[in-house]
């Protein structure tokens, strides 16, 4: 021991990794191979498989959950970094109640196809329309920059979170007015 | 699957400090992981320990000092973003640090571990050429402050010893600069520039209505083994009599001769040379120096 600040468990190689975090507002403390990302434990020890693994390398965007309020691709955060974090997958976030306007116009517009891309796509979705209320084309494309779609060529995508935002400041004023 | 690798998990500097002083196996730092871990995934055989330094507070906080702001190498690209320091004063590493992959990728990559990651190139250290950077080395018993262009040596590679870990990014303060960062590239978001030059300027108009450069920075991504500053051209700049469209041409001119690209699946040598001066060029036209 080097020094009596030093915790010997710190120094230590580790196979298991203990961590303590809440995905959708439940708080998990689970022992986990510290090889998992945060994909692997969604999917695989919570059973939440909405996130998709796409490309596994952060590029295409399938397996987008909110950590600590920014995106993030789950797929590239890896296990021991993620104690005392705060995530959001979709199955937590579609029970919100602004982000059923969200998913609706999914539906209306047809926004999904084959739907591989759905998720992630309603997660960045959700979290732009966090950050702007009447987000411009622009910042649409940059906001879903990070989620790939080879079905739609992205016209109907960007109507939805267009047509989403309308109803969420509608929603809003009536809330308001009420 | 990740597979095949061990963790350690310092949970201070100190601690970081004194195992890479005594570790005997390959390692690398995993931070925001962005790069790391899909090398890993590419090549399971890559590196077989991994130490975790994403809770080291030491490494996340950006500090205004007289003459610098000082940039913890474990804060992330989004952190920069939102900061008005740089967003009022430093408008290249702005567009640099917002162009790199994604929402995502940005959330959790951090500066530190672009400079680690050391590729041609890397956004945002482009941006950080043209300001001067320095950036400080920390081992157990040592302490060094380098300049950004003096820590490459070739792409991948580093002057970082084994026992060393990038602490911090200094920034020297800039008034009555204007600056910007462009580059070239597939598609815009989650790309690898071809090409990307990043512009530090200064110019001043003389009483009789001619300008005079100040002072100049430039730099030059993806068309050398490392990130590059454009001397030549710089220094053309500073001593041309009168700066005006002709002296930006020859400026761009002798930018694209600086350049020493290769010809690999993103681009070629000849498009790469070229297209230095036309990206310069660009810059110099969009951060209105004749204003």
């Amino acid at each position: 021991m080097p020094n009596k600040s030093f915790s010997a468990a710190n120094l230590e190689l580790k196979d298991m990794v203990d961590i303590d975090f809440t995905v959708n507002s439940v708080r998990r403390v689970l022992r986990v191979p510290c090889n998992y990302t945060l994909l692997d434990i969604i999917r695989y020890e919570l059973k939440l498989t909405g996130a998709k693994e796409g490309c596994g390398m952060g590029e295409c965007g399938a397996c987008t959950v909110i950590m600590d309020g920014a995106l993030a691709p789950a797929c590239l955060v890896l296990a021991t970094t993620l104690s005392g974090r705060d995530i959001w997958t979709i199955e937590g976030i579609k029970e919100k109640e602004d982000a059923k306007p969200i998913i609706d116009a999914f539906i209306a517009r047809t926004a999904t196809q084959c739907g591989f891309c759905t998720p992630g796509m309603v997660v960045a979705s959700y979290h732009l329309l966090t950050k702007y209320e009447s987000p411009t084309d622009e910042q649409i494309l940059e906001g879903l920059s990070g989620n790939l779609c080879r079905c739609t060529g992205y016209v109907k995508i960007v109507e939805a979170v267009k047509e989403a935002a309308k109803e969420l400041n509608t929603l809003k004023k009536e809330g308001r007015d009420a | 699957m990740l597979r095949n690798f061990k963790v350690l998990t310092p949970s201070s500097l100190n601690e970081t400090l004194y195992i890479i002083n005594n570790i005997e196996q390959p390692y690398r730092f995993l931070c925001g992981g962005t790069d790391v871990l899909v090398r890993m995934k590419d090549n399971p055989g890559f590196v077989k320990v991994l130490i975790d330094i994403s809770k080291i507070s030491e490494l996340a906080k950006i500090e205004e000092h007289k003459s610098t702001f000082v940039i913890g190498a474990g804060v992330r690209h989004e952190t920069i973003l939102g900061c008005s320091h740089f967003i009022d004063n430093y408008n290249g590493l702005i567009e640099a640090v917002a162009a790199i992959g994604s929402p995502q990728i940005r959330a959790i990559a951090t500066l530190g571990g672009n400079i680690g990651n050391a590729s041609p190139a890397g956004d945002s250290i482009a941006a950080l050429m043209a300001f001067d950077a320095e950036i400080e080395l920390r081992s157990i018993d040592s302490n060094r402050i380098i300049r950004l262009e003096d820590f490459f040596t070739g792409p991948g590679k580093t002057v970082l010893k084994n026992n060393e870990i990038i602490t911090k990014i200094i920034l020297p303060k800039f008034e009555g600069y204007k600056s910007g960062w462009k580059r070239l590239g597939q598609r815009r978001a989650l790309t690898i520039s071809k090409v990307s030059a990043a512009l530090a300027i200064s110019v001043s108009k003389r009483p009789n209505g001619s300008f005079k450069v100040n002072d100049i920075k430039i730099a030059l991504g993806a068309v050398a083994p490392t990130v590059i500053r454009a001397r030549g051209a710089e220094k053309f700049l500073l001593e041309t009599p009168n700066f005006n469209r002709a002296a930006i041409e020859q400026a761009c001119v002798l930018a694209s001769k600086e350049a020493r690209p290769i010809t690999d699946v993103r681009s070629n040598a000849e498009y790469r040379s070229e297209m230095c001066g036309v990206l310069l060029g660009d810059l110099i036209e969009r951060v209105n120096v004749f204003e």
